[in-house]
C-alpha cells in the first residue's frame, strides 16, 4: 500500500489544489495513467500513476487545498489487500530525541518566515547569536548623552554632571533630563498663557565676571555641584494668621499658611530678579516671569508642581491652583508641564510639626525656602514678655550666584509681606 | 482600479508600454518558449513575436551590452535578469557603459533601458542565489535604482522606467509575486521616481525601509501597535536618488529611527540612510539610527540557518525597542 | 569506487569483459537510483532549493571519471551528483548534503548546487552556467606549474558555451596550451537544451566541438549513451593530456531524461514522443546488454547490483533523516580562514 501525496512541482510550491480527480476508489490504474489534476499558484497539471494498481481510499477531495506532502489518496499494488494504512500516521521523528510532529522549518513554509518558523529555529537550535560590536568606554571620564538630551539640558540650564544616566554605559538621554525638570522640544511646544498686564521683570542675562566666575568654582570644588548654604529667619505670624482665619470663614474659601507664603515669596522676589534666575556655563539667566514650585510628598518621593505667574495671582487663587496640583498628584495625573518650569520653590514641613529645616535646591532654581510649623511662641517685645505666633524659615541658596548678603536681603523683602500680610491683597 | 498581483502588475505594464510604444522590446533567458521561470511573460511571445520577446542564450554581459547599443539608437529594451543574482555577470556593461555613455558623450545619446528581475533571499538558494543589490548598483551615479513594494507601485514605476531616458535597475522580489493590491487601470498611469511615501503613521518610532522589508516593517509595527508603541513606517520606492524628506520631519517628531534592509549590514543602504538622518537629524536624536539588516554572511543552504540569517519582525521590534530604551 | 588504477595503455573497451565494466555498470546503477530517490524527496518536501538530476546522463560521468588517477581534479556545473559519487563521494553524505544537515559534504551550507569533496577529487558543484570554467581552466594551469602530471577534468552543458566567462577561459586554455601549461580535458554534456532552449536556438554555430575548435583546442564527438565510446575516447585523451599537457575536449553526446530540474514539470520545449524516443537509448540498459551479450552478466546479476544500489540509497536516506541540522555558529565559519 503506498501513498499518493501533494507533490512539489515548484522550488516555493507549498500547497495545491485538487481540482478532479479521474479516478475513483476501486478503479484500477497502470503505471504513467492520469489520476488527477491539481492546481498550483503556477500551472495547472496532471498527476500520473507511479506504478500499476487499485486507488484506495481517496481522502482529498474535489476543491480541497492540501499541503506540500499531504495524502491524497492510496494505491494498493496488484495483490495487496485494499486497506489503507493507519489514517494520518504520526512522521518518524527528524531528528533522534525530537517531538514527534513535523516541525514548521521542514516543510519549508514561506519566504516569509513565519513567527512559528523563526521560533522553531530558535527553539530547534538557540536564538541569533549576538555578534553586535559593544558600545566602547569612552575615555577621559566624558560622560555619554544623546544630542537630544544635551539640547534640552543646555536650554534648562541643567548641568548634565548631576544626573545620572540610565541608557547604555550611562548615557544621559531625554527621560533623564524630563526626570530633573527639562521638557522635551517639540515643534509645535505651548507656551504658558501670557497674563494680561505687563510684568514687571524682564528675563535678561547677566555676564559673568572673572571674580565671579572663581568663587563659584571654588565654592562647586568644596560642596558638590549646587554651593549651598543656609540663612534662617524667624517671622511674627499673629497678623498673617489672623488675616487667614477671617478669609476662611467666608463660604467656599478655603486657605492656608503656605498659600499665603506662596503669595509673599512671590511678590518679594519681583524686588529681588537675582533670586528668581537659573546658573548657565557663560551667563545667569534672570527670568522674566514668576513660577513657584511647590513640594509635595507623595509615597514615592517629593514632586514640585508650579503654580505659574504666582505674583499676579490672588491668595485664593493660588489656593485653588495648589488643590488641583496636589489632586493631580495623588490620582498621578500631574503632566510634564505642570512639574517642570519653576524659577523658585518652597517647602513646608509645617504640618509634621517641623520647627526649621535645610532644603535642597532644586535645579535649575538658585533658592529655595523651607517652612517650619507657625504656632504660639514666647518673645520679647518692648522688654516684655508675650505670646505670638512665630514661624521659621530657612533659605537655601546657590552661592554660585546668591551671596550671603543678596539672600538675606531677600529674607528682609520678606518680612515686609509676611508680617504686613495686608501687602498681600494689593 | 482592480485588484492584481505584483506579478501581473509587472507583466500588464510591460505589456501596455509595447502596445503603446513600438519600440519597446523584451529580451531574456527563457522568457518566451518556457514563458519565463516566474511566468510574468507569459503569452508575450505568442502577442509580440519573437522580434520583439527575445530569448537569448545564458550570457547576461551579451544581453546587458547589445541592451545599451539598442537603446543608443532609439530602441527601448527591458532586460529580465533571471534573477538579479545573475546581474554581477554583466556588471561591466552596465557599470561602465550604460552608466556613463551619457556622461562621457557631452550628453549626446539617451540610454534608455530597463534591467529588472527578482532579488533578496528565495527558499533555500544558497548563497549565489540570495543576494540584493540596491548599494550595489546604487553607489553608481547614471544609474536609477528602484525597489518597489505594492503592485500599485511596481505597475507605475515599472512604465517610468520604461519611458524614461536613462538606464533603470529595476529590482523586484520574489517573495512579492503573488502579492495582491489593487492598481490604476489608466494605461498613463505612472509613480515618479524619487518619492518616498508614508506607510504608516505613528509617533513613538521612524521605521525606514523598501522592498520586502517594508512588508515585514508593517507587521512589526502591528504588534508594536498593540504594545502601544506607534511606529512610522516610511517606503522609500526608489534608492537612487534617496528621497528622505518625509524620514526627517518624521525623526523631528518621533527622535528615534529605526532603517531595514535584508541584506547584509557593511556598506548596505541602511548605511547611506543612517548617515543622512543623523546629519539632518543629529540634535533631535535620543538614540543612534539603529539598522536592522541580514546577517554578514553568505546565504547557507540549510533552513534553520537561512532563517536565522534573513531579517524577521522580531529583529525589527527588537530595533525599535533598542532605540526607545525600553528593553527593561 | 572505479577510478583507473593502472596505467595501462590498453584501451578499456577491447577488454569488455574486464571486472571493471561490472563495477562502472554497478556505479551507473547506483547513481541512477540516487537521483530518482532525490526526486522523490524533493516532491516530499525535505530536499529544498534546486534540484538537477543526472538521470539519462549517468555514461558521461562514469565512463570518463573512471579512467582518472585518484589525484586527478573534477569540476562540474549544478547538476553534480553523479560526478561525486562516480568519484566515489560517500552517498549518505551526499544526500545529507542535500538534506542540509551538518553531516553533508559541504557541512549543509552548500546544497545540491555545492557539492565539493576535495579528499576525492571533487572540487565543485556551481550555480552559475559557465561560470566555473575559468577556474578549471586556472587549476589545471597550476598543476602543470607544479611539476605534477594531475590533470583536470571539466564538465558543463551546452548551455554553458554562450557565456562570456566561458570564452575567455577556452582562450587562455589554449593558449597555455601551446606551452604545455593547461592539462584539462573540457567535457560538453550535450544534451540538446540549455534548460528549455534547444541547441539550434541557442547556439549560432550547432557543431560545438567546432566552437571549441576555434580555440586551438581538438575536440571529439562520442555517443554519450554507449559508455564502451565514453571510455574509449576518455583513455586516449586522458593520456594524452597527461602526457602533454594540451588541452582537449571531448564532446558527448547525450540525453536528460527528466526536467531540467525539479520544476520544470511542463517542459514545454520538447514533446513527450521526443522524450520516450530517448529513453530507448538508455545508457545503462546499453551497457548491461553488451555485458549480457558479451560477457554472461546474467538478469539475477543485475538485479543484484540493483537491489544492492536500493540500500545503499536507503541508507543514505536513513543517515540523512537522522543527522541533525548544522549548528548556528556553523552560519559564521569558513566566511574566511580563521
Amino acid at each position: 500500500m503506498a501513498e499518493i501525496i501533494m507533490p512539489k512541482m515548484g522550488d516555493a510550491m507549498t500547497e495545491g489544489k485538487v481540482v478532479r480527480w479521474y479516478k475513483k476508489a476501486g478503479d484500477a490504474v497502470k503505471k504513467g495513467e492520469p489520476l488527477l489534476e491539481i492546481e498550483t499558484d503556477k500551472v495547472n497539471l496532471d498527476l500520473e500513476a507511479e506504478q500499476d494498481g487499485t486507488i484506495g481510499q481517496v481522502e482529498a477531495q474535489e476543491g480541497q487545498v492540501v499541503p506540500v506532502g499531504g495524502r491524497l489518496a492510496v494505491i494498493a499494488a496488484p495483490g495487496e489487500s485494499g486497506a489503507p494504512p493507519t489514517p494520518a500516521a504520526p512522521k518518524p521523528a527528524e531528528v533522534s530525541g525530537a517531538p514527534q510532529q513535523r516541525r514548521v522549518t521542514d516543510k519549508k513554509d514561506s519566504i516569509k518566515h513565519t513567527t512559528g518558523e523563526y521560533a522553531e529555529a530558535i527553539e530547534m537550535k538557540g536564538p541569533r547569536i549576538d555578534r553586535s560590536t559593544p558600545l566602547r568606554v569612552v575615555d577621559g571620564g566624558k560622560r555619554r548623552s544623546s544630542p537630544l538630551a544635551r539640547k534640552m539640558a543646555h536650554e534648562m540650564g541643567v548641568s548634565l554632571d548631576a544626573i545620572q544616566g540610565s541608557g547604555p554605559q550611562g548615557r544621559i538621554i531625554a527621560r533623564d533630563i524630563q526626570g530633573a525638570g527639562g521638557a522635551p522640544p517639540t515643534p509645535a511646544a505651548r507656551k504658558p498663557a501670557e497674563v494680561s498686564g505687563a510684568p514687571q521683570l524682564k528675563t535678561q542675562q547677566i555676564p559673568l565676571s572673572a571674580m565671579r566666575r572663581t568663587i563659584a568654582k571654588r565654592l562647586a570644588e568644596s560642596t558638590g555641584p549646587i554651593p549651598h548654604f543656609y540663612l534662617t529667619a524667624d517671622y511674627d505670624v499673629t497678623n498673617l494668621l489672623s488675616l487667614r482665619q477671617q478669609l476662611n470663614e467666608i463660604e467656599n474659601v478655603k486657605i492656608s499658611v503656605n498659600d499665603f507664603v506662596i503669595r509673599a515669596a512671590a511678590l518679594a522676589l519681583r524686588h529681588h530678579p537675582n533670586v528668581n534666575a537659573s546658573w548657565g556655563d557663560d551667563a545667569i539667566t534672570q527670568h522674566g516671569e514668576i513660577h513657584i514650585g511647590v513640594a509635595v510628598s507623595t509615597p514615592e518621593g517629593l514632586i514640585t508642581p508650579v503654580v505659574r505667574n504666582a505674583d499676579q495671582k490672588s491668595v485664593a487663587e493660588i489656593a485653588n491652583d495648589v488643590r488641583t496640583l496636589a489632586d493631580k498628584v495623588k490620582n498621578r495625573k500631574l503632566r510634564p508641564e505642570e512639574y517642570q518650569g519653576s524659577t523658585f520653590t518652597i517647602s513646608n514641613l509645617g504640618a509634621w510639626g517641623i520647627e526649621e529645616f535645610t532644603a535642597i535646591i532644586n535645579p535649575p532654581n538658585v533658592a529655595i525656602l523651607a517652612i517650619g510649623a507657625a504656632g504660639p511662641q514666647p518673645v520679647v517685645i518692648d522688654k516684655q514678655i508675650v505670646v505670638r505666633d512665630r514661624m521659621k524659615i530657612t533659605m537655601s541658596c546657590d552661592h554660585r550666584v546668591v551671596d550671603g548678603a543678596a539672600g538675606a536681603e531677600y529674607l528682609k523683602t520678606l518680612r515686609q509681606y509676611l508680617e504686613q500680610p495686608v501687602r498681600l491683597v494689593v | 482600479m482592480a485588484e492584481k498581483s505584483y506579478r501581473d502588475a509587472i507583466r500588464d505594464a510591460m505589456m501596455e508600454e509595447m502596445d503603446r510604444d513600438p519600440n519597446v522590446l523584451i529580451m531574456g533567458e527563457d522568457i518566451g518558449v518556457y514563458e519565463g521561470t516566474f511566468r510574468i511573460t507569459a503569452g508575450m511571445l505568442k502577442k509580440y513575436g519573437p522580434k520583439r520577446v527575445v530569448d537569448t542564450p545564458i550570457a547576461e554581459a551579451g544581453m546587458a551590452g547589445t541592451a545599451v547599443g539598442m537603446a543608443v539608437v532609439g530602441l527601448r529594451p527591458i532586460v529580465e535578469m533571471m534573477t538579479m543574482n545573475f546581474s554581477i555577470v554583466a556588471a561591466d556593461q552596465i557599470l561602465n557603459h550604460a552608466a556613463k555613455i551619457r556622461y562621457f558623450s557631452g550628453g549626446q545619446v539617451d540610454v534608455p533601458m530597463v534591467i529588472r528581475g527578482p532579488q533578496g533571499a528565495g527558499v533555500q538558494l544558497s548563497a549565489q542565489h540570495s543576494q540584493s543589490f540596491e548599494s550595489f548598483y546604487g553607489h553608481f551615479p547614471g544609474l536609477y535604482v528602484v525597489a518597489p513594494a505594492t503592485p500599485a507601485d511596481a505597475k507605475g514605476m515599472l512604465k517610468t522606467a520604461v519611458r524614461g531616458r536613462d538606464p533603470v535597475i529595476f529590482l523586484e522580489s520574489a517573495a512579492l509575486y503573488g502579492m495582491k493590491g489593487e492598481v490604476p487601470d489608466d494605461v498613463d498611469f505612472t509613480v515618479p521616481f524619487g518619492q518616498a511615501r508614508i506607510a504608516r503613521e505613528g509617533n513613538d518610532v521612524t521605521i525606514v525601509s523598501y522592498s520586502r522589508m517594508l512588508q515585514v516593517s508593517l507587521t512589526a509595527a502591528e504588534r508594536l501597535s498593540k504594545e502601544g508603541i506607534e511606529a512610522e513606517v516610511i517606503d522609500l520606492r526608489t534608492l537612487r536618488p534617496l528621497d528622505l524628506e518625509p524620514a526627517y520631519t518624521s525623526v523631528s517628531r518621533t527622535h528615534r529611527c529605526v532603517v531595514v534592509q535584508e541584506q547584509w549590514k557593511p556598506f548596505g543602504a541602511a548605511a547611506e540612510i543612517a548617515a543622512s538622518i543623523t546629519e539632518h537629524n543629529f540634535d533631535e536624536l535620543d538614540a543612534p539610527v539603529e539598522r536592522v539588516t541580514g546577517e554578514d554572511v553568505p546565504m547557507p543552504y540549510a533552513r534553520n540557518l537561512e532563517v536565522l540569517a534573513t531579517p524577521h519582525e522580531e529583529q525589527v521590534i527588537a530595533g525599535v525597542k533598542k532605540v526607545l530604551y525600553a528593553n527593561g | 569506487m572505479a577510478k583507473q588504477k593502472s596505467e595501462s595503455s590498453a584501451a578499456v573497451a577491447d577488454a569488455v569483459c574486464a571486472p571493471e565494466w561490472t563495477d562502472i555498470l554497478r556505479q551507473m546503477i547506483l547513481i541512477r537510483r540516487f537521483e530518482e530517490a532525490t526526486e522523490r524527496e524533493f516532491r516530499r518536501g525535505k530536499i529544498g532549493g534546486y534540484l538537477h538530476v543526472y538521470i539519462g546522463q549517468e555514461a558521461v560521468a562514469s565512463g570518463i571519471i573512471s579512467a582518472l588517477r585518484k589525484d586527478d581534479m573534477v569540476y562540474s556545473g549544478y547538476r553534480d551528483h553523479a560526478h561525486a559519487l562516480a568519484l566515489g563521494s560517500d552517498p549518505s553524505r551526499v544526500m545529507a548534503e542535500l538534506f542540509g544537515k551538518a553531516t553533508g559534504v559541504s557541512k549543509g551550507k552548500g546544497g545540491s548546487m555545492h557539492l565539493f569533496d576535495v579528499e576525492h577529487g571533487f572540487y565543485g558543484g556551481y550555480g552559475i552556467v559557465g561560470g566555473h570554467v575559468t577556474l578549471a581552466a586556472g587549476s589545471a594551469y597550476g598543476l602543470r606549474y607544479q611539476g605534477t602530471d594531475r590533470i583536470v577534468l571539466c564538465y558543463f552543458g551546452d548551455g554553458a558555451m554562450n557565456i562570456g566567462s566561458f570564452h575567455e577561459a577556452m582562450n587562455m586554455a589554449g593558449l597555455w596550451g601551446r606551452d604545455g601549461m593547461c592539462p584539462i580535458v573540457f567535457i560538453i554534456e550535450n544534451n540538446g537544451y540549455a534548460m528549455g532552449t534547444s541547441v539550434e536556438r541557442h547556439s549560432a554555430l550547432t557543431d560545438l566541438s567546432a566552437r571549441v575548435r576555434a580555440y586551438n583546442i581538438p575536440s571529439e564527438k562520442v555517443d554519450g549513451q554507449d559508455v564502451f565510446a565514453v571510455r574509449g575516447v576518455a583513455d586516449r585523451l586522458v593520456r594524452q593530456v597527461r602526457e602533454t599537457g594540451k588541452p582537449a575536449c571531448i564532446e558527448a553526446v547525450t540525453y536528460r531524461f527528466s526536467g531540467h530540474g525539479a520544476a520544470d514539470v511542463l517542459q514545454p520545449y520538447r514533446s513527450k514522443d521526443e522524450v520516450e524516443e530517448h529513453r530507448h537509448r538508455d545508457p545503462i540498459v546499453i551497457l548491461r546488454k553488451r555485458l549480457g551479450e558479451m560477457c554472461g552478466l546474467s538478469d539475477d546479476d543485475v538485479k543484484k547490483f540493483d537491489d544492492e544500489a536500493a540500500e545503499r540509497v536507503a541508507k543514505a536516506l536513513q543517515f540523512a533523516e537522522e543527522s541533525p541540522p548544522p549548528e548556528p555558529e556553523e552560519l559564521y565559519r569558513d566566511v574566511v580562514a580563521e
